[in-house]
């Protein structure tokens, strides 16, 4: 029996995704699942946004008829100014704590290095990310 | 020597094949044709044939003997199986495990006889009252192109139906160019939609000419639901399907029955497509013609046996195009491209009780075809899948090529979980999984059809129900990232 990291649904061994809700299966060598809380720190505000909902979240900027919200609204930390995107990134706790850039337009940065968009790239406790040109913090709390 | 009688294509079996094959494949042979249970003529004068084979190729030095008195190019089928396993080996686990299988079938460049056999198409039109406006117009500019470009390569015959259907320019009959073209210009749309009416005069066409050789195929185009004869139709697309004639089916709008139009193309191996707009139909047309135009063999069809103790969950078809095949056998598969494969996608489920076993047997049995584009000296193939039953686990090693067909094909099935849910009520959980899909589908890049997907839960939260053009999109665009490509649009 495998255990989906995503939404814990059963699955009979040797399956390669998730019926339920499409996650990859397969667990060689991934860095681990957070347990403890995250929180987002927006160096430029000081200012720290606690995550609720741990396993997956879109970070943006929320704009007027705009369809698709981001879970988490930087709009009102600059973020226009800053040249966030309105779905920016994506960032997930299956298989490791990851953040994907969905396509920005200014890109997404770890610890200053742009990453490939629509690629989940592991982040850890500490790391640099920069949407745009806004800086933020990934603190995890046991 | 004769070469019908070329003993590795009686067997089903390259020149390549190992001992333990040939005796398999003869094996197979012989529990289908032995006397004591086959009755049909012929296959008495078959087994004879696969025995004196056997005989030969059983024994090295016979076998070598008779190696010699082939030319180079004899004793390779035309046809090359190729499966790759989502393992290399089943563990012996104590519990159900899953298995998958994808079986690549790809002509052997040498026997492509660059002599394609002759096209038999019927193009079955709906010209109900709703196709009026821009989707006659543009399945009329689209007949017009296909009845230029098929004129000298074949039969193209056409017939348009609504509750009843009228031959418009029958199979093989001699007209004048501008004679046809014109009857094409004054097609009128009235009336229901009866697609039975419609398949079964296109059938009475392809059945003028038809022919072993050719490429026997109707292609439907509807925009609408028919009423009450679905069954019928099923059943006429089972008797076309026998006779070796294949269907596709093009559903123009959002109101046609994509679950019911699907069912009767896969029937006969061949698939559905969604026109949302009707100047898409041109293209999609013209990329199915230049796909008959390179089939190496058609009438391709499967059929054996599971093995004990092993379920075929699904079988999907991903190339040359997508569609969703039965899980029972025979199954239709569709055609053997010229340039390419026809790859086929098989999930298997075993159930515990393999422990004492050496290997465990998914599927044997032969791929049975009708050779357009290739010398009729063999017509089946031997294909086993088997895998060894080993202790040890450290076996995850899934190619590349199956885990991306699967994780594209579990968001197809998210979708049909999805619909199913829908249809059965569960509005909650239907809401849930195509919200799973969505966050899916962003995360691979496919931004606008997750963004469709969220309006479309929005919607079904609010009235519990999801619209037909939604539905359709969902359904169609997630199949499309199955293709080799594998991406419904750029990403930006």
């Amino acid at each position: 029996m495998i255990i989906c990291p995503t939404c814990h649904h059963h699955e009979v061994q040797g399956a390669l995704f998730c019926s339920e809700c499409g996650s990859h299966l397969g667990q060689e060598d991934q860095n681990p699942v957070i347990q403890g809380s995250l929180s987002i720190y927006l160096i430029d505000h000081d200012h720290e946004l606690a995550v609720t909902d741990l396993e997956s979240f879109t970070l943006g900027r929320f704009d007027e008829g705009q369809s698709i919200m981001p879970d988490i609204d930087l709009s009102s930390y600059q973020a226009f100014e800053r040249g966030v995107s309105r779905l920016h990134a994506m960032i997930r706790n299956e298989q490791g704590l990851t953040i994907t850039d969905l396509g920005s337009s200014n890109g997404t940065y770890i610890n200053g290095e742009r990453v490939e968009p629509h690629i989940p790239h592991p982040i850890t406790q500490g790391d640099l990310l920069n949407l745009g040109k806004m800086k933020l913090k990934i603190l995890i709390q046991d | 020597m004769e070469k019908k009688s070329n003993y590795y294509n009686l067997l089903g079996v390259s020149k390549d094949a190992a001992p333990q094959e040939i005796r398999r494949a003869y094996h197979e042979a012989v529990l289908r044709l032995h006397p004591d249970v086959n009755m049909s003529p012929g296959d008495t004068e078959l087994f004879l044939d696969i025995q004196g084979a056997y005989d030969v190729l059983s024994n090295p030095n016979l076998k070598a003997n008779y190696d010699d008195s082939l030319s180079a190019n004899e004793g390779y089928l035309p046809i090359d199986v190729q499966v790759l396993y989502s393992q290399l080996a089943l563990p012996q686990f104590k519990e159900t495990q899953l298995i998958y299988a994808l079986m690549s079938f790809t002509p052997n460049d040498d026997q492509i006889s660059n002599n394609p056999g002759p096209l038999n198409i019927c193009l079955a039109l709906d010209r109900s009252t709703s196709m009026k406006g821009p989707r006659l117009d543009n399945v009329k500019e689209t007949t017009l192109h296909l009845y230029r470009q098929i004129k000298d390569r074949g039969s193209l015959s056409i017939v348009t139906f609504s509750d009843r259907a009228e031959v418009l320019l029958p199979a093989g009959a001699h007209r004048e160019p501008w004679e046809v073209e014109s009857s094409i210009h004054l097609i009128q749309s009235g009336g229901g939609t009866e697609i039975y009416q419609g398949l079964m005069a296109a059938l009475a066409e392809v059945y003028r000419l038809l022919d072993t050789s050719a490429v026997n195929h109707i292609i439907l185009l509807t925009d609408g639901m028919t009423y009450g004869d679905e069954e019928a139709s099923l059943k006429l697309a089972e008797t076309a399907a026998r006779q070796g004639v294949s269907i596709t089916c093009l559903g123009i709008g959002d109101d046609w029955n994509d679950v019911f139009l699907d069912k009767l193309a896969s029937i006969t191996g061949g698939s559905s497509f969604y026109a949302s707009d009707p100047v898409e139909i041109g293209s999609i047309l013209k990329d199915k013609i230049s796909n008959i135009n390179r089939v190496f063999a058609s009438d391709v069809i499967l059929d054996g046996k599971i093995g004990t103790g092993v379920d075929l969950n699904y079988q999907f078809r991903l190339q040359p195009e997508i569609g969703e095949l039965p899980d029972n056998f025979p199954a239709h598969l569709g055609t053997i491209p010229n340039d390419g494969s026809l790859k086929v996608l098989l999930e298997f489920l075993i159930y515990p009780g393999h422990e004492n076993q050496d290997r465990i047997s998914l599927f044997e049995g032969r791929l049975n075809y009708r050779c357009v584009n290739c010398p009729p000296t063999a017509s089946s193939l031997y294909v086993d899948l088997n895998l060894p039953v080993v202790t040890s686990e450290s076996l995850k090693k899934t190619p590349e090529s199956i885990v991306k067909a699967v994780e594209r094909l579990s968001l197809y099935r998210l979708q049909q979980k999805a619909y199913q849910e829908l249809s059965e009520g569960k509005v909650d959980l239907a809401a849930k999984h195509l919200q799973h899909l969505s966050n899916r589908l962003l995360s691979l890049g496919e931004n606008d059809l997750s963004q469709a997907i969220l309006e479309e839960v929005a919607n079904l939260l609010k009235s519990t129900t999801i619209s037909a053009h939604g539905k359709k999109r969902i359904k169609y665009g997630t199949r499309s990232l199955l293709l080799p490509s594998g991406k419904t649009n750029p990403v930006s």
